[in-house]
C-alpha cells in the first residue's frame, strides 16, 4: 500500500537514507514507544492479574484447586449464580431488543429521557442499586410487611437477587444494540413492508437477522456481568452461606477466611468465564465478520 | 392481499394513479402544499425537483410509507389513502437498495412472494421459477446464491428492482435509483430501465434530482419545488413551454433579460426581437433564453453588446460566457469551429426566447 501511494507522488517525497516511507507514518522511536507503551499497561493492568489469579488457584497443584469445588457451599454458590444469569439474561435480552427496537426505529417523547434511564444503571453504583431494592422488598421497607403476610420472600432471597441482577446487568443489550439499530435505519424493514410482510414476519425475517451478531455479544456481555456482578447481590442477598451466596460473594467469604486458594480457584472460574467471552466474541468476528463487514452500506 | 387467490402469472394490471390535494407539514423540510397529479396506467413519470421540494414525501405518500395530513390518493377507482403499504401493491426501489443482507440473491427476490399469507403463496416450485424469469429479466442469471455483499452497486439494484417486480405491483416506484452509482453505471442501468418500461408497459414513477435524467427517461415530467408543483407535462412542453421561472431556471442554464412591449413588438435597447409576447402583456417584460437561443454577432450589431469573458468545450459545441456591461453573464452555445478570444468585442442576437411579465 504505503509503496504504492509514495511512488504515485513522486520522488520529491522520498526522504534520502530513510527509504520509503508513507506520509502518515511517525519516526520509528515514536512508534516503538507508543507500542511500548500500550503493551506494557496491558501487561500491569490486565495480564498480570488474571495470571495471578490461575497461579494463585494452583499453588497448591491441581488436587487442591479441585478441592474448592466439592465444597457444598462452593456448589451452592454456582448453581445460584447459574440460576440468576438463566432468569435474568433472558429478561434483559427481551428488555434490550424491546428498548432499543423503540429508541432507533420510531421518533416519541420522552425518547431521550428513556435513553438517559437505560444507562442509570451504568452511572449509579451497584450498593445503592442493592440498597434500592432493600428498601422495597426488606421487612422494613416499603412493600416489606405486605410481602410478609402474604409469605412472599424476595430480600435475602433468589427473586431479590435477579431483579438486582436484572437492574444491574440492563444496559448491556441494549446499548449494543441502539448505535447498530440506528445506523441500519428503517429503509429494510420499509422494503419489507412494501413486499407485504406482517409486522412479525418483519421483525423476525429482518430486523433480529440483521441484529443477530450484536445482540449474541450484548448477550455474552450481560452474562458475565450477571454472573459476576457484586454490590447490588451483596447488599440485597444477606450473604447466607449455601443458599443467597453467588460466586462472587464466596469468594469474598473465602477470602476473608484467609482460605486463598480455594478463594482464587472459585475466582478463576469468574476469570475464565471472562476469558471464554472474548475467545467466543474474536471467533464470532473472525467466523462471521464478512456478515458484520456486510453491514454497513456500500 | 386484496385478492387472495390470484394466480401467480396473471398480469397484475396497470392502474392510473391520482392524487388529490395532498398535503403533508414536517417540523422543518420536505413538505407538500396541496399537490395534485395524475399519473396515467403504463407511463414512466418522473418527480423531478431540487433536494427538499417533497418529491420523495411524495412517493412515500403513494407507497404508503408516509400518511398525508390531508388529500386523497387513488389507485384507479380505489381510494387508497387510509390502506396500509402491505395492501397496496407496490414495488418500492430504495436509493440504498434496502436489500436483505442475510439473504441471497434468490431469497431477496422470493421473500414478497414467501411473504403472502397461506392460501395465496404460490408453491416453492412455482417461486423458483419466477425468481429464475426475474433473474433473467435483469440479466443476473447464475446469481441466486450470491450475498448483497459481494455484489456490485448497479447489480444489487438490478436485484431490488427483481425483488420489487416479484409481488407483480399496481405501480413500481423508484426513489433516486441511481443516486448512489457512478456515471457509467447511472447511464446503462438508465437505458436499461428504460426498455423494460417499454417491454412491460409497467406504470412506473421514479424520484430523481437529475434534469438530464428525468428527461431522457421519462414520458412525462412532474416538476416539485417548495412543496408544490410547478409544471407537469411532456419532455418536449417542460423545456420548450416551461410555466413558471422556476421550470426554465432549473431545466439548464438561462439568461434574462429586460426587455420591452410596444405596440405588441419586443424590443431591446429600441432594437426588434424576434419572439411574439404574450398578448396581455405590455411594458417592461422579462425574456428568458437559453444558451441555444442566442447567436453571437459581430461587435456592435445584434440585441446586446458584451464582452468574452470564458470559452468551454462541451461536446461538439463551444459554451461561450459574455459579460454584458451591466454585469450579467450570459451562456451562448456555438459550433466548436467559431473563432473567439477571450476580451474580445462581440454583439448577442436573440433568436428565440420566452417573456414574461
Amino acid at each position: 500500500m504505503s509503496d504504492v501511494s509514495v511512488s504515485r507522488v513522486g520522488p520529491s517525497l522520498r526522504r534520502s537514507g530513510s527509504g520509503w516511507r508513507s506520509v502518515t507514518t511517525e519516526p520509528r522511536a515514536v512508534r516503538w514507544i507508543a507500542i511500548a507503551c500500550a503493551i506494557a499497561f496491558l501487561a500491569v493492568f490486565l495480564v498480570l492479574p488474571l495470571t495471578v489469579v490461575f497461579a494463585e488457584a494452583f499453588r497448591r497443584g491441581v488436587g487442591a484447586y479441585w478441592a474448592a469445588f466439592q465444597e457444598p457451599d462452593a456448589q451452592a454458590a454456582i448453581q445460584l449464580t447459574l440460576t440468576v444469569a438463566a432468569i435474568a439474561v433472558p429478561l434483559n435480552l427481551i428488555f434490550g431488543v424491546a428498548a432499543a427496537w423503540a429508541i432507533a426505529k420510531f421518533e416519541f417523547r420522552g425518547k431521550s429521557l428513556l435513553i438517559t434511564l437505560i444507562d442509570l444503571p451504568f452511572s449509579i453504583s451497584p450498593v445503592v442499586s442493592g440498597l434500592v431494592y432493600l428498601l422495597l422488598f426488606g421487612a422494613q421497607g416499603l412493600w416489606g410487611t405486605w410481602l410478609m403476610e402474604h409469605g412472599i420472600k424476595i430480600a435475602f432471597a433468589l427473586p431479590g437477587i435477579v431483579v438486582a441482577t436484572i437492574f444491574v446487568t440492563f444496559p448491556f443489550v441494549a446499548r449494543e444494540l441502539i448505535p447498530l439499530m440506528q445506523e441500519q435505519g428503517t429503509a429494510d424493514e420499509e422494503a419489507a413492508l412494501t413486499l407485504g410482510a406482517s409486522g412479525f414476519r418483519i421483525f423476525r425475517t429482518v430486523t433480529l437477522p440483521n441484529i443477530k451478531w450484536g445482540l449474541l455479544y450484548g448477550v455474552l456481555l450481560c452474562n458475565a456481568r450477571a454472573m459476576g456482578e457484586f454490590g447490588a447481590v451483596s447488599v440485597i442477598s444477606g450473604h447466607i452461606r449455601g443458599l443467597t451466596n453467588t460466586i462472587p460473594l464466596h469468594v469474598e467469604i473465602l477470602y476473608n477466611e484467609y482460605n486463598f486458594v480455594a478463594a482464587f480457584a472459585v475466582a478463576s472460574l469468574l476469570a475464565g468465564l471472562a476469558l471464554v467471552t472474548l475467545a467466543a466474541k474474536t471467533l464470532l468476528e473472525w467466523r462471521y465478520g464478512h456478515v458484520l463487514a456486510s453491514r454497513t452500506p456500500h | 392481499m386484496s385478492s387472495p387467490a390470484e394466480p401467480l402469472t396473471e398480469k397484475a394490471g396497470n392502474v392510473d394513479i391520482r392524487i388529490v390535494d395532498v398535503a403533508k407539514e414536517f417540523g422543518d423540510e420536505a413538505a407538500l402544499y396541496g399537490v395534485s397529479l395524475h399519473i396515467r396506467a403504463g407511463e414512466l413519470l418522473a418527480l423531478l425537483g431540487p433536494s427538499g421540494s417533497g418529491k420523495t414525501t411524495l412517493l412515500r405518500i403513494i407507497a404508503g410509507l408516509e400518511v398525508p395530513d390531508r388529500g386523497q390518493v387513488f389507485f384507479g377507482e380505489q381510494d387508497a389513502t387510509s390502506l396500509p403499504v402491505q395492501q397496496r401493491r407496490v414495488g418500492f426501489v430504495f436509493q440504498h437498495y434496502a436489500l436483505f443482507r442475510h439473504l441471497n440473491v434468490a431469497d431477496n427476490i422470493a421473500y414478497g412472494l414467501r411473504a403472502r399469507p397461506r392460501g395465496s403463496r404460490p408453491a416453492e416450485k412455482d417461486i423458483r421459477r419466477r425468481v429464475s424469469d426475474l433473474l433473467d429479466l435483469v440479466q443476473l442469471s447464475g446469481y441466486e446464491r450470491r450475498f448483497p455483499g459481494n455484489l456490485s452497486g448497479g447489480q444489487c439494484q438490478r436485484v431490488a428492482l427483481a425483488r420489487a417486480l416479484a409481488v407483480e405491483p399496481r405501480v413500481l416506484l423508484l426513489d433516486e435509483p441511481f443516486g448512489a452509482l457512478d456515471a457509467k453505471v447511472r447511464k446503462d442501468l438508465r437505458g436499461w430501465i428504460r426498455q423494460l418500461h417499454q417491454r412491460t408497459g409497467q406504470t412506473t414513477i421514479f424520484v430523481t434530482h437529475d434534469q438530464d435524467e428525468a428527461l431522457e427517461l421519462a414520458d412525462r415530467v412532474a416538476i416539485l419545488n417548495d412543496g408544490r408543483l410547478e409544471q407537469v407535462g411532456s419532455v418536449d412542453d417542460v423545456q420548450d413551454r416551461p410555466e413558471t421561472p422556476f421550470v426554465m431556471a432549473f431545466l439548464g442554464d438561462v439568461s434574462h433579460f429586460i426587455a420591452e412591449v410596444v405596440d405588441n413588438q419586443l424590443l431591446i435597447q429600441g432594437r426588434p426581437v424576434p419572439v411574439d409576447p404574450p398578448a396581455d402583456l405590455s411594458g417592461k417584460v422579462r425574456l428568458y433564453c437559453r444558451p441555444w437561443d442566442l447567436r453571437l454577432a459581430p461587435a456592435g450589431e445584434g440585441h446586446i453588446a458584451g464582452v468574452v469573458t470564458g470559452i468551454r468545450r462541451v461536446g461538439s459545441l463551444r459554451r461561450v460566457e459574455v459579460t454584458s456591461p451591466a454585469d450579467t453573464k450570459i451562456e451562448v452555445e456555438v459550433p466548436a469551429a467559431t473563432d473567439l478570444r477571450i476580451g474580445q468585442d462581440i454583439g448577442l442576437e436573440i433568436v428565440r426566447g420566452r417573456v414574461t411579465e
